[in-house]
This record gives C-alpha cells, structure tokens and sequence, in this order.
C-alpha cells in the first residue's frame, strides 16, 4: 500500500474518507457535552438564538470543536513535518522544545498584559511565534555541525531547552498571585475552553498560512526522505526547504499554543498512525494527517467533558461536573500509545 | 569512449574555509557514452571531487562544465534533470517500497503536477526492469538484500533521466556478484549514450568496465586515461604506498592488478 503510485483517484478516495469523517464528528458535537442535549435537538435551536440549547450548541461546543479541530490539525501536521525534516519519528513541536519556547513566550505576554494586536495576530501569538523562534535558533545553533543536523542531537537539543523552558513557566508562576496562577495552571493543562467565534478567527490567520506552505511543500519533503543529498541531487533546496518548514510549523505551533496551551502527543501519534495507513507519501500523509488530528482532538474533547459525567453515574455520586483538561485527555490516550511505539521500534 | 564531451573540468581545485586547498588543481573530459573511475587510497578527494561535479561544493578555482556551461550558471532544477547523484551511504526508510523509490526519481520531471502519470509510472517500471528489480516493485527496502538495494537506488537515478551519472562508490560492501552486475547496468547506460563517473576502491573492476580511470591522491591527479596507461605499477606504487603485481592481458584485454606489499616507511 506504502509504495503504490498517488494518482487522483486514490488520493480523492482517502481525502473524501479523512473529510466525511471531519465533517460527521462536527455535525454530531452539538450533541455531545457534560449537559444531555440530543444532536436533533441541538440542530433543531440552529435558527432560534433565544433559546439556551442554541447558545449551549452553537456558542459553546460548536466552537470548542472547531478549536479542536483547528488545533489537532495544526499540531499533527507540524508533527508529520518534523519527523520528516528531522528523520525521526519522535521529532515533534513538543519534543524539539518549540511548543515549550512557544508557551513560555505566550506566557509571559499574559502575565505581562500584552495584548496588542499587530498584523492581525495578538501579542499572546507573536509572543509564542518569538519563544517558538528563539527554541529553534538555540536548538539548531547548538546541534548544527558544519551545516548538518544529527536527528538524535537534535532531539536531545530540543529536550533539554524544553525542559528549561518549563522550568521557567514555573518560575513565571511561581511568581503570580493566586488568581493568576489558577489560571497559569490551568492553561498549562491545555484547553479549548473557547466562547464565542472571535479566538477563532484570530487563529486563522496564521493558521491558515502556515498549512499552505507546509502542505505545499509536500512534494519536496517526500525526496527528503532519500537523504539531503540526494534531495539536492533531485532539485529540492534542502537547506531553504528545512528552514521555511521550521518556521511555518513554528507559527502553527505558536497559534496553538498562545490560545490553547501546551497539548502533547497529538503531534507524535497521529501522524505515526496514520503513516501506517496512507504510506509514507506526504502528498497524502500531510493533509491526512491534518484531518486526523483534528478528528482525534474532536474525540479526546468529548471525552474529557463525558468521562467525568460517566463517572459520577457509576460510582452514583456526584462529583465535579468541570471537563477535564484536553491536555490531560491526549496525555492519557498519548502515552500508552507512544509507550508502544518506543517498544516497536526497540523491537524493530 | 564517446566523441561528444558530457563534463569538462578545467583547472579544478577546492579548500574547505580559509585553509589551503587540497584538491586540484584537476583537468579532465567525461565523454558522452563514457564511464569514467575515480580510484586512489582513502582521503585522497574522490568524494569531494564528486561533489564538486553535482554542485553540492563550490570550486575555490576553476570550473565544472555541463554542455560547456558552468554548473553555477544552472538553475538546481536545471542539473537535476541532467544529472542523478547516488551518495555512498543513502540511508533510506525500510518501509519505502521499491517501485515507490523509482517513482521518487521523476520528482525534477513534475514541477508543478500533484500526481503520478501514467508515464511516470512507465518510466520507473522500466528503470526497474533494467536493474532487475521489476520482480521486487511491491516490497519493502527491509525485505530485500544490500546488492538488490543498491540496484533499486540505481532504477531511482535512471528514472531521473539524467544525462551524467555521479555514484559514490556504488559497489562497496556489495558481493561479486552484485558488484558485476551493478557495473554491467552502467556499462548499458553508456552503450545507450549517458555518461557516468564514480569512485571505486575496485582496481580491476574500473580497469575492465572503464574507459577511463583518473587516478587521485591527496587530491592530486596521479594519472588519468585509458585503464592501460593508468593502472601501472610505477603509478599505483605512488598513489597508494603499496606495490602491485600488474597482470598484463586479462579479460577483455584490461590489466588486472593485484596488492602485493606495503611500501614500509611512507605512512605513519
């Protein structure tokens, strides 16, 4: 399947697959929530904004799923890119440390009260866009050796400045007084807690732009495969390529996480699962991976808003009736997914 | 050897930074049709002139041409539908499957096209046809051997349409058999008229499958011409620190060389 040739048919069919299921997730999250609304029901107050049940489906959850879906998208994606560009299907936004330089960046913008827009991006974005861009300088600064990048060191690279990233995001909150650092913690967790189309629409900009360059670099990235040098050999400028993918994977990463926080594992298993599928073609792993993501972070979003609903009637208590957060969801269903991949691959 | 010239380099040379330069300066044809070896002891700069012959390196002096015009002047796109380069370590992922690998090869031929064509598909079948990989199309690099390997990378070059073949070392760590039939591919691609230059540590198998051998060390042109004229004992001797028995009349009326001793004294 892996090898077969891409012809319009084929992509069409796996394309039409990935966005039919999209678009059913996103018909059907109207219905699905911590209060019992039927999806019928929610569709039925589509046209008559009055009504609780409209504002509930169509303020609430209907954006919260299109952030999850803009989101999952993003950060599967830019995880497909990097595990490219850097040969290592490890490599993500989280584990080169650019989600971490991203959140520090967002961080300190919302502790400093930036809220400035600038070219249609707010300062949380362009404060997570520097972070994200002083990770990656750092990063490729310390690993490059006369213009190569070893995927390992890099990896290792990433890690660490992460790691002092956090430590940061630390400090900035221990910093904080209650209230702020409430808030600190729990954006740290991950959330699409979103009200209202405006965050949305502030996120498209950026997101937007980015995708068009990553998904049209799709061609190119898949002769980076063979190597830098027979890339080269074949017309791709690597050196331009691996700079424009790093950047614009970096300014998804930042939207996402200046409005979203830090939300792991997304970007490290979706892309895995579904190379195993659709090959390694990234004509269609790239925007397979994007629907897909957006698809899992949809699931993983009702999940954490069900899962403490199902709970309370099994245990026949109540108890809190707060979603948990999407980045405590991912992590859940995330690592003993990525567990597995690390167990394979040592058993490869 | 063809009439026609392929690459011309003239007065060649190359230094990494600001050191002195240490290969060249270097003067030498690549005909149309011929195959041309590349040999001389480790260090000597047959990769690095390899790479000045793709562009991957710029030359400090001199000059690599391609149809009498400089590599510098070609746009990449340009000399990646001249010129297929096959490094000597290409680490591949082991899921890629063969005919997937070929049809990678059409990649400078599709500017602007999202999909593979028929034609393509043509192209890269008959690549691998030519290397004997046809019957291996559906599988997967882990499931074939390091000669049928080799011989894929090779259908992935030829689906390129070049017309200059660049390979590093293209049968290193390959069994006789393999190293055979790999240099049998490439005399068939200069009977059909391409031109194709590589590096080799196979003394016998340039002398036989070459027409001609540029013989380097440390990045100076010991000797370069027909087999005959190159691969002599004098020349060898001062190339490698090692004397040779040179066999005159061997198959195909090429010489066959053997390493007899080391020149004691010379290497530390």
């Amino acid at each position: 399947m892996t090898g077969r040739p891409l012809s319009l048919a084929r992509f069409s069919i796996y394309i039409s697959l990935s966005v039919f299921v999209v678009v059913a997730l996103l018909v059907v999250s109207p219905g699905f929530g911590s209060s019992p609304i039927g999806i019928v029901e929610a569709w039925r107050s589509w046209s008559q904004p009055e009504r609780d049940v409209h504002y509930i489906a169509f303020q609430l959850r209907m954006p919260q799923t299109i952030l999850a879906l803009m989101a999952g998208a993003s950060l599967a994606l830019c995880g497909a890119v990097f595990q490219t560009l850097f040969r290592n299907v490890l490599a993500t936004p989280y584990t080169l440390g650019i989600a971490s330089g991203g959140a520090l960046g967002a961080l300190i913008a919302i502790k400093c009260g930036l809220t400035f827009v600038f070219l249609g991006f707010g300062g949380d974005v362009w404060c997570a866009f520097a972070g994200a861009g002083l990770v990656v300088g750092l990063v490729l600064g310390a690993t490059r050796r006369r213009g190569a990048v070893s995927g390992n060191t890099l990896i290792l690279g990433g890690v660490t400045i992460g790691l002092f990233c956090s430590a940061m995001m630390m400090f900035v909150t221990y910093l904080s007084d209650v209230k702020e650092t409430f808030f600190i913690v729990r954006w740290m967790m991950g959330g699409i807690d979103t009200i209202g189309w405006s965050e949305l629409v502030r996120m498209l900009g950026p997101l937007s732009v980015a995708f068009i360059v990553l998904l049209y670099s799709s061609r190119a990235l898949n002769q980076f495969e063979l190597g830098d040098e027979i890339a080269q050999s074949r017309g791709v400028h690597t050196g331009r390529l691996r700079w424009v993918c790093i950047v614009f994977a970096s300014l998804a990463t930042a939207s996402v996480v200046a409005l979203c926080g830090p939300i792991g594992f997304v970007g490290l298993i979706v892309p895995h699962g579904v190379r195993l599928v659709v090959g390694r073609d990234h004509r269609l792993l790239l925007p397979c991976a994007a629907l897909w993501g957006g698809a899992f972070l949809i699931v993983c979003d009702w999940l954490r808003k069900l899962l403490p609903v199902w709970f309370a009637s099994l245990i026949g208590r109540e108890v809190s009736a707060f979603p948990l957060p999407i980045g405590v969801m991912t992590a859940v269903i995330g690592a003993p997914v990525f567990v597995f991949m690390l167990w394979r691959k040592r058993s490869v | 050897m063809g009439e026609v010239v392929a690459l011309r380099v003239t007065d060649l040379s190359f230094g990494y930074d600001d050191g002195a330069s240490f290969l060249g300066p270097l003067d030498f044809e690549i005909g149309k049709g011929g195959l041309t070896a590349i040999v001389g002891p480790n260090g000597a700069g047959k990769s690095t002139l390899l790479r000045l012959l793709v562009g991957f390196l710029s030359p400090r002096r001199g000059a690599v041409l391609l149809g009498g015009k400089s590599l510098s002047d070609l746009d990449l796109q340009t000399r990646a539908r001249r010129i297929a380069f096959l490094p000597q370590d290409a680490r591949l992922p082991d899921d890629l499957t063969v005919r997937r690998i070929a049809l990678l090869g059409r990649y400078p031929h599709k500017r602007y096209s999202l999909f593979d064509s028929d034609d393509d598909l043509r192209v890269a079948d008959d690549a691998l046809r030519a290397t004997d990989t046809i019957q291996f199309a559906e599988r997967t690099l882990s499931t074939i051997s390091t000669g049928e390997r080799q011989r894929v990378l090779l259908a992935g070059a030829m689906a390129q349409a070049p017309e200059l073949y660049v390979l590093d070392e293209p049968t290193s760590a390959l069994d006789p058999y393999y190293q055979l039939s790999i240099f049998r591919i490439l005399r068939g691609l200069c009977d059909k008229g391409d031109a194709v230059v590589l590096a080799t540590h196979d003394l016998n198998l340039a002398g036989r499958f070459a027409d001609r051998i540029l013989l380097l060390r440390s990045g100076k042109a010991v000797a370069y011409g027909p087999p005959a004229s190159v691969l002599t004992t004098e020349q060898l001797r001062t190339a490698f620190d090692v004397s040779f028995d040179v066999l005159e009349g061997g198959a195909d009326d090429c010489p066959r060389v053997y390493p007899a001793e080391l020149v004691e004294g010379v290497r530390s």
